[in-house]
């Protein structure tokens, strides 16, 4: 999956978590509301069941947008 | 679209999945408050979908952390349920976590009569044992830790714990969801399901018997699994149904020569192999067997026969999809088929039904009501203060549709304080007859006051009514509700429902009424229920329950 097409998914995976329409743009968690630390635990457990893959504690804070995700998930599907 | 949900529900978890599903149908509300010593949010928000295929929608009301479970219960709540990781709790020693809990729970109990479910994790064996003992009314205890241990390391994910306030993974939340919201829940709050309707081909085995013939079918593993779990449902007090479009001949034949399936021919109450509409078959499953249809899980591989069985009634339907192993863990959690206890009358119910087949052939034989109950010889047994027997009086006043008097549906606690008040406040019957065993089919629960015995309901089991017993046994009951106090008058609390003409019928009757008010309270003196003349063929008997400390 190419990285423009990964980062419209996960976006289309925030948007489901927080039950918000999924933006044409970046989603970033300072400007939703909705995305709160128990929101945030909730999107980690969603990528991790959907892609296969577990991120390390010390990822957690670095997602803070739907592209920060996707670039954080790109080189582990690649492998 | 509730079998397309079925593999996301009951396959790999996978919360995206369980986020995708989003019910387009009706759903029942059931509120449940959470008293929460970590965090809850994780499963709170896994259980919609699981609700939804139930038709059910949970409405949470989360408590603020609480290691004390002290808090104030606030608003309303069907359920309580009680959320404890054990290990915050490091004040207590050894030994003193179950009579802690136990007191805690008490205090609760002062507070509200919801059933109260307790997800307490962890706990030794011998906590478990104390709690499982404690006289608790409707309160029960979910075994997280045979869960945890059948997921191991993957019960726990440290990584979270410190922003989602549970040390809970998400494999293990997503699995609580799963039984709160399909098994625990369900069963404090709705009836039972009484029924599994199931098809033959491609849902009890793989093929179509018509066409590769019974020897031929394949009863994959994951077949005989679902077999294997059926039959054990069914051990446990669930009456079998078989629906299914084929020939009788072809049936018979798979039954007689199919001595590998774990299903016989002989478990299933009632058969309908007919080439008829499937909607049509279940209805009359229903009245063979005098439950709702609502009380009916249908199982068929066929969608488009469970969009129009669903289409045409209240019926629960299962997809019975390529991997039947999924059938069976779909089954199991539909709402209502998960009871925190098998009753004696559970397990009675297929004997009893049976026989009812023979009890209408000697009722339209013509006989009069002295010989038919003669040939019957019915065995009466009334029960004054059954404590034993609240759960059943309890399933009873829930489950009950038709011979329900005042349709309170009170919960186990309020038939224990009614009992604790007055042990002549509760009263069961049970019956027993030449061709059967009963058990309890019959409650009475009221209170007296002055000079005013106040009859709050009655329900008679379906499976008790036409045997022309009615006045003799509630009469008797009423006389031993009275007892030993000095009401002048019987007041009955009437209401009109659904389903329950029945009750209605017989009230109006008995206390010389034309016909009665949606809602109402019936008068009738005290003399009324000194008049009884039973048959001789009648054996009567009368016990009295323990006394409550």
């Amino acid at each position: 999956m190419n990285a423009a097409d990964l980062e419209v998914e996960v976006r289309r995976l925030v948007a489901l978590i927080l039950k918000l329409p999924a933006d044409a743009t970046d989603m970033r968690r300072s400007d939703v509301a909705e995305w709160d630390s128990l929101k945030h635990m909730e999107i980690v457990f969603a990528l991790e069941d959907r892609y296969h893959v577990q991120f390390d504690e010390s990822e957690f804070a670095a997602m803070t947008s739907s592209s920060a995700i996707a670039a954080l998930l790109q080189p582990r599907l690649e492998t | 679209m509730r079998a397309e949900w079925q593999p996301r529900l009951f396959g790999i978890p996978d919360r995206a999945a369980l986020a995708e599903c989003v019910a387009d149908w009706p759903v029942r509300d059931i509120r449940v408050r959470v008293h929460r010593n970590h965090g809850f949010e994780p499963v709170a928000s896994a259980a919609a979908p699981y609700a939804a295929w139930n038709s059910l929608a949970i409405q949470w009301s989360i408590g603020m952390y609480d290691d004390s479970l002290s808090g104030e219960l606030h608003g309303d709540a069907d359920v309580d349920v009680v959320w404890l990781d054990t290990a915050r709790l490091t004040g207590l020693a050894d030994g003193e976590m179950a009579p802690w809990l136990v007191s805690r729970l008490r205090q609760m109990r002062e507070q509200t009569a919801n059933p109260i479910v307790v997800l307490a994790w962890p706990l030794a064996a011998d906590a478990r044992e104390s709690l499982e003992r404690a006289p608790l009314t409707a309160i029960h205890f979910p075994d997280l830790d045979a869960m945890a241990n059948a997921l191991g390391p993957r019960w726990l994910d440290m990584r979270a714990e410190s922003i989602s306030g549970t040390r809970l993974s998400n494999r293990a939340c997503l699995l609580v969801a799963g039984e709160l919201a399909c098994r625990w829940l369900p069963a404090c709050v709705l009836p039972p399901i009484k029924c599994i309707a199931l098809d033959l081909d491609g849902t009890l085995y793989a093929g179509v018997l018509g066409e590769d013939g019974a020897t031929a079918v394949d009863l994959t593993e994951a077949h005989r699994m679902l077999q294997e779990c059926i039959a054990a449902m069914r051990r446990n007090g669930v009456l079998l149904a078989l629906v299914s479009r084929n020939d009788r001949a072809d049936v018979d034949a798979l039954f007689a020569q199919r001595h590998d399936f774990p299903l016989r021919l002989d478990d299933f109450s009632a058969v309908e192999i007919t080439w008829e509409e499937k909607s049509v078959a279940l209805a009359r499953v229903a009245t063979q067997m005098r439950i709702g249809l609502d009380a009916i899980a249908f199982v068929d591989d066929n969608p488009g026969e469970l969009a129009s069985v669903a289409s045409s009634g209240p019926v629960v339907t299962v997809h019975a999809g390529d991997d039947a192993c999924l059938t069976a863990v779909a089954l199991d959690h539909v709402a209502g088929m998960f009871r925190w206890h098998t009753t004696r009358e559970d397990v009675l119910r297929d004997t009893d039904l049976r026989m009812s087949v023979a009890r209408a052939t000697l009722a339209a034989a013509g006989a009069s009501a002295d010989d038919y109950m003669r040939s019957l010889r019915p065995r009466l047994e009334y029960h004054v203060g059954a404590i034993g027997d609240v759960a059943r009086v309890a399933d009873l006043v829930r489950k009950t549709n038709q011979f329900n008097l005042a349709l309170t549906r009170m919960s186990e606690v309020d038939i224990v304080r009614r009992l604790e008040r007055h042990s002549g406040n509760v009263v069961t019957i049970a019956l027993a007859d030449r061709l059967s065993d009963s058990g309890i089919i019959a409650a009475l629960v009221g209170s007296c006051d002055g000079d005013t015995l106040h009859v709050e309901e009655i329900v008679v089991s379906c499976r008790a009514l036409g045997r022309r017993l009615e006045d003799v046994m509630l009469t008797r009951a009423l006389q031993l509700m009275a007892e030993g106090r000095a009401p002048t008058q019987v007041v009955f609390v009437v209401q009109q429902g659904a389903r329950n003409s029945p009750a209605r019928e017989w009230v109006a009757r008995y206390s010389g009424n034309d016909s009665l008010p949606a809602s109402c309270r019936i008068a009738i003196p005290i003399a009324r229920v000194a008049v009884r003349t039973p048959s001789t063929a009648i054996v009567e008997t009368v016990r009295y329950g323990e006394t409550i400390a």
